[in-house]
């Protein structure tokens, strides 16, 4: 490159040398121009000035190679570019300063009427040039490799990560396929409980519309027998033979059993097929409601009641319970030797979770051989004797069966009979 | 002249209608009964209409005694209508029946029921039923009835 350098003795174009002079002032680049021979300064730019760290004035006019003290290589390149015109480039590190520091020259000639009048120098400063391409050169090396490894790394954890994809695909599809299965089966299920519920529940409505025709269209019938037969004693006895009031008698008495029956079996049906919630039953209400339902055979058998509480609260239905406890102290009224008063002890007591209520009697009791068996439905050890249905028992224990309760006894035949039930107990109210 | 306090008897048991006069007689209950075999026939009664157009010989009722389970209207459809006669509407119904079920008992009170009394299977019990009845009928004041723009009381 050669440059048209303005001097004190150019004449070209003012407009164009004053522009190229002030591109080289403005310039970021160092820059001097020396003359002949000697390379006498003739021109500094501020950038060169700040890279030397000296003024104008100073510089002007002292030969360049005193700047670069001991630098004979940079002067013989200077000396070339003047006697040959042909530009030159040249780098080298200064050691002079703990840490080294490049130097590039860029020199090329300026040409005054076909021959070189002087050079032009730009000087560039590169701090640790060689040690930072060598590191940057290393860094990218290592770089490449790293990226290198690493793209390996990605394509197999990708391939990894693809597999792990696919089978977890593959799992989801069964998880989903097993799902709609399940909600298949489960809805399947739904129908058929569905389905079972409305026919149980048609079968109940029959069972319980079944059990109200016996109710209603059985017991008709049977109170037609009992008060004509009543009526017959009554209105034609003065009429009839022993015998024939003998017969009335029997039919009445029959037809009243059987009536009995039919109550106890509608009970028994009630309290097996009754639907109920367990609540907290107060026992003391219950056993006071079940001695005044009891009041009249209690005075005309002239039993003593022993009654000791406390009574506690318990987890029960009350009708049902009521019903089992009167079923037990009507029976311990009942079973008793002609002529001997009952005594009846009622009691209850704590076992964990549950109240265990005594009913006491000092009836005749029962042998252990039957102890199993009272229990069961249509099951009278003393035939018809003293008027039991062999039901009433079956409803204790069914009707405590439903509550989630026990009923048990303990007898020994001719000392009296110990009548137990076990219900929960209500949990401690806060 | 005070009229003596009809008891309208509605029932369709032969049995259960002799039953009651029998009763009747063991309670010395001697106020005037009247027997009707199903709810149309009570309905008809209660209207004065047909074979009950003569108020004098068929009076209407202070009490009726009304059994459930009948055929040609039940006792539930004899309650319904007379609760909707603007004259009759106060009659007082004792539901008289074999029926024990809870859900009947509610029936006939949400029908508007005065009372509701199962049959006694003694003839005993029944008698003494009657006898509770017409000591009842003889302390409790009455409501007016109204029919066909005539008042009766």
């Amino acid at each position: 490159m050669v440059a048209n350098l303005t001097s004190t003795n150019g004449s070209h174009a003012p407009d164009l040398s004053s522009l190229c002079l002030s591109i080289v002032e403005h310039a970021p680049l160092p820059m001097v121009t020396v003359e002949g021979a000697g390379h006498k300064v003739r021109y500094v730019n501020p950038a060169f000035c700040r890279l030397i760290g000296k003024t104008k004035d100073e510089l002007i006019g002292k030969p360049f190679p005193e700047m670069l003290p001991g630098n004979d290589d940079c002067v013989r390149r200077l000396d070339r570019v003047f006697r040959t015109g042909i530009s030159e480039s040249h780098t080298e590190q200064e050691h002079s300063i703990p840490h080294p520091v490049f130097w590039s020259y860029t020199m090329w000639p300026v040409i005054a009427k076909e021959r070189p009048l002087g050079v032009m120098i730009q000087v560039t400063e590169t701090a640790q040039f060689h040690e930072k391409a060598v590191a940057m050169n290393e860094a990218l090396i290592l770089g490449s490799v790293r990226q290198h490894e690493l793209t390996e790394a990605a394509g197999l954890s990708n391939a990894r990560l693809h597999e792990e994809i696919d089978e977890r695909e593959e799992v989801e599809k069964a998880l989903h396929r097993a799902q709609a299965q399940l909600t298949d089966r489960a809805g399947q299920l739904q129908g058929l409980v569905t389905e079972r519920t409305s026919e149980l529940s048609a079968t109940n409505n029959q069972l319980e519309a079944f059990v109200y025709s016996i109710a209603h269209d059985l017991r008709a019938p049977l109170r037609a027998m009992r008060g004509f037969s009543k009526m017959l004693m009554a209105d034609e006895g003065s009429t009839l033979s022993e015998a024939g009031k003998d017969y009335a008698n029997r039919i009445n008495k029959s037809a009243e059993f059987m009536d009995a029956l039919l109550c106890d079996l509608l009970t028994f049906s009630r309290v097996s097929q009754q639907r109920f919630e367990l609540t907290e039953v107060n026992l003391q209400t219950v056993v006071s409601a079940v001695l005044a339902r009891l009041q009249a055979d209690i005075q005309e058998k002239q039993a003593r009641m022993e009654i000791a509480g406390p009574w506690p609260i318990v987890l029960a239905h009350e009708p049902t319970v009521a019903q089992v406890l009167f079923n037990l102290v009507s029976n311990a009224l009942k079973f008793v030797t002609p002529g001997v008063p009952p005594v009846v002890r009622l009691r209850a007591e704590e076992q964990g979770e549950f109240i265990r209520v005594w009913v006491e009697d000092n009836g005749f009791g029962i042998s252990p051989d039957h102890q199993g068996e009272i229990f069961r439905l249509f099951t009278r050890l003393d035939g018809d004797k003293y008027g039991g249905t062999g039901i009433g028992l079956a409803i204790v224990q069914k009707g405590l069966e439903r509550m989630g309760g026990r009923v048990g006894v303990e007898s020994i035949p001719g000392q009296g009979s110990r009548f137990w039930l076990e219900l929960c107990k209500a949990p401690k109210s806060s | 002249m005070k009229k003596r306090n009809t008891i309208l008897l509605a029932d369709d048991s032969e049995n259960d209608l002799t039953l009651m006069r029998a009763g009747f007689k063991m309670a010395a209950c001697s106020l005037p009964l009247q027997e009707v075999r199903n709810g149309e026939e009570a309905i008809a009664y209660l209207k004065g209409e047909g074979n009950y157009a003569d108020r004098n010989k068929f009076p209407l009722p202070t009490v009726m005694l009304l059994d459930l389970n009948m055929p040609k209207k039940n006792g539930f459809d004899v309650l319904a209508w007379v609760r909707n006669q603007p004259g009759l509407k106060r009659l007082a119904i004792i539901v008289l029946t074999a029926s024990m079920r809870s859900e009947d008992v509610d029936r006939a009170f949400d029908l508007g029921a005065t009372s509701f009394l199962v049959k006694p299977s003694d003839l005993e019990d029944l008698a003494a039923m009657i006898r509770c009845l017409c000591d009842w009928i003889q302390i409790n004041r009455f409501p007016s009835l109204v029919e066909a723009g005539h008042r009766t009381d």
